[in-house]
């Protein structure tokens, strides 16, 4: 690899770029400090999406997120995937390509979802082959993200801080810490988050992920569709003390608000930049009545009909 | 004792590739069970089965979202719930082997053929053909929105010579046993149109900065039009008409100057060279 995880810079706060604000970007050069895009939604485009990408590539530092990699699964890569991955990379130029400690399927099938890994030495194996067959492919080192996952198997013997560790261990592959998947996860899981902050290689977080999340009482889901809640914002303070601050990103891809709204969250960041022991948060849970899908994925489905011409 | 004992071998004798296929199958084709403990740890808030369960309806439900997505006219014409239950079964008989969501319905005109209710019926309903052209169009225009073409169109205007006319790059043009085009604009425009009687219909669909454009044509036009796509020459496709379809060439010409008008405005036209 030509770069190492720790070579690579801190780009400050970034959002997700979704469709809903090509405009208003194209329009306005708001001051955002870098966009991070899904992979997908432009390895494949010829048209408008990244046409878009192209302009905005210019004028911002740009992370290509992935989530069909599937980097945990039984199945053999997908070399025509990484091929595309590739070929956008070259293009426009992404500081690093992140994509997630999941499977999507198996048996050549793709369940679109960000499945949770067994956690134990076998798949440890396994995957940090695959890592490291990524990285050789791609030339560049592999950012993973921590899952929000809803269920823990029966056969995982290691706890997740600690198979991301070991993974960092043996590829040199870097770390996106998701906190509010930490939060989802350790509730839905029963794990100690701050535990699980503590332990991570803190030198290998290379990118934090901020979002909203919907609590339904005896589980919570990975919506994207709301704020960051109190309680994730308290572990985003720990984790950028333990960090020293790493480029952070907010994600909202449910029920998209205005680009300023978006903006004007990620922005609440800054307030949460002191150090843990010094923030006094109180926590504020909203329990939902009604539950709406985990790890939302129709926004990547290209609404067509908003871009037709009469 | 050692029922617990033998139930914990059971559980950690499961290999990486089992416990994957263990899941995948109960997302894709969700089954009653009793293994679930094999595979899955309670908590104290949740037993292993509901734990497994928050994906199993993410799953369908974010997989319906998409369908939607993809096909809002076909959900309008279906109605919403009977939409889902095509979809569901859809999914089922065609679970996504790809790691895109636009090939997500690909299939969906091949299994509305292969499913519609009138299959082995000597007469044959016409509805079930209005869905499963209606399907087939919604995926190409998803396709077509995305399709790589260069775009760096010329502007043309009518002083723009005819020689140097090129239809633009993204241009289909497509023939229906339905008015199929009229229906899917009269739903993105959010005007709720009723089922269309069968009646032949002709569009053009094209992409011109990026942007959609879908128009209607008549028979005439459309055949003009496909002669025109192939030869690129507008001169070439007036003799085509004149001689092998014994156009009078007064006629067409008035024809053409009026189409000429209304599709430059319409952009179907680039140039092959810069203006003056």
């Amino acid at each position: 690899m030509k770069q190492t995880v720790q070579q690579l810079p801190d780009l400050g706060l970034g959002l997700g770029l979704r469709g809903e604000h090509f405009n208003h970007i194209l329009e306005h050069t708001p001051k955002v400090d870098w966009f991070e895009i899904i992979s997908e939604n432009f390895m494949d485009s010829g048209g408008r999406p990244r046409y878009v990408l192209d302009q905005i590539a210019e004028k911002y530092p740009i992370v290509m997120h992935g989530v069909s990699m599937s980097i945990g699964s039984t199945d053999d890569l997908n070399f025509e995937y990484l091929k595309r991955l590739k070929n956008l990379a070259k293009a426009i130029n992404p500081k690093w390509i992140s994509d997630h400690l999941c499977w999507t399927g198996v048996l050549s099938l793709n369940s679109h979802d960000l499945l949770p890994v067994v956690l134990n030495e076998e798949s440890l194996k396994l995957i940090t082959t695959k890592i490291k067959q990524v990285q050789d492919y791609l030339e560049r080192p592999l950012i993973l993200e921590n899952p929000s996952t809803y269920l823990t198997f029966q056969q995982s013997t290691i706890p997740e801080w600690q198979f991301l560790k070991y993974m960092v261990e043996e590829t040199n592959c870097g770390l996106l810490l998701d906190v509010n998947n930490v939060y989802v996860s350790s509730f839905n899981n029963e794990f100690d988050p701050i535990e699980y902050i503590e332990g991570l290689p803190h030198k290998s977080i290379v990118q934090m992920h901020l979002a909203g999340h919907q609590h339904n009482g005896d589980h919570i889901i990975d919506t994207h569709d709301s704020p960051v809640v109190d309680p994730v914002w308290e572990l985003f303070s720990l984790a950028w003390e333990r960090t020293g601050g790493t480029s952070t990103l907010l994600e909202w891809d449910g029920n998209i608000p205005d680009f300023n709204v978006c903006h004007a969250e990620l922005l609440k960041a800054k307030n949460y930049m002191n150090g843990f022991e010094k923030q006094f948060v109180t926590p504020r849970v909203t329990v939902s009545e009604t539950e709406i899908v985990s790890n939302p994925v129709d926004f990547m489905v290209t609404n067509v009909a908003k871009d037709f011409v009469e | 004792m050692d029922i617990k004992r033998d139930a914990s071998r059971k559980a950690t004798q499961k290999s990486f590739a089992q416990i994957q296929q263990w899941m995948q199958s109960q997302l894709i084709n969700p089954q009653f069970r009793n293994d679930y403990e094999d595979f899955v740890k309670s908590t104290s808030k949740l037993s292993a089965k509901q734990h497994l369960q928050i994906y199993q309806r993410s799953y369908i439900a974010r997989l319906r979202d998409c369908m939607i997505a993809q096909f809002p006219a076909l959900s309008h014409a279906l109605g919403k719930e009977l939409f889902l239950e095509f979809a569901d079964l859809y999914l089922h008989q065609y679970p996504s082997k790809s790691y895109t969501l636009g090939d997500l319905g690909q299939h969906f005109g091949t299994f509305l053929e292969e499913t519609r209710p009138d299959k082995d019926a000597e007469v044959k309903e016409s509805w079930p053909d209005f869905m499963i052209e209606l399907a087939n169009f919604e995926f190409l225009v998803n396709i077509i929105f995305d399709e790589k073409a260069d775009e760096n169109h010329q502007k043309t205007t009518l002083e723009t010579k005819e020689e140097d006319l090129k239809l633009v790059p993204v241009f289909h043009l497509y023939k229906h046993q339905f008015p199929v085009s009229l229906y899917y604009k009269e739903v993105v425009n959010d005007r709720n149109p009723t089922l269309p009687f069968e009646a032949e219909s002709y569009c053009v669909l094209l992409r011109r900065k990026y942007r959609l454009g879908l128009f209607e044509l008549n028979r005439v036009q459309y055949y003009f039009l496909t002669k025109l796509k192939e030869t690129q020459s507008i001169y070439k496709t007036k003799q085509f008409f004149i001689t092998q379809h014994n156009f009078d060439a007064n006629e067409l010409e008035s024809h053409w100057k009026q189409w000429k008008v209304k599709w430059l405005e319409e952009g179907f036209f680039t140039s092959t060279s810069r203006l003056m």
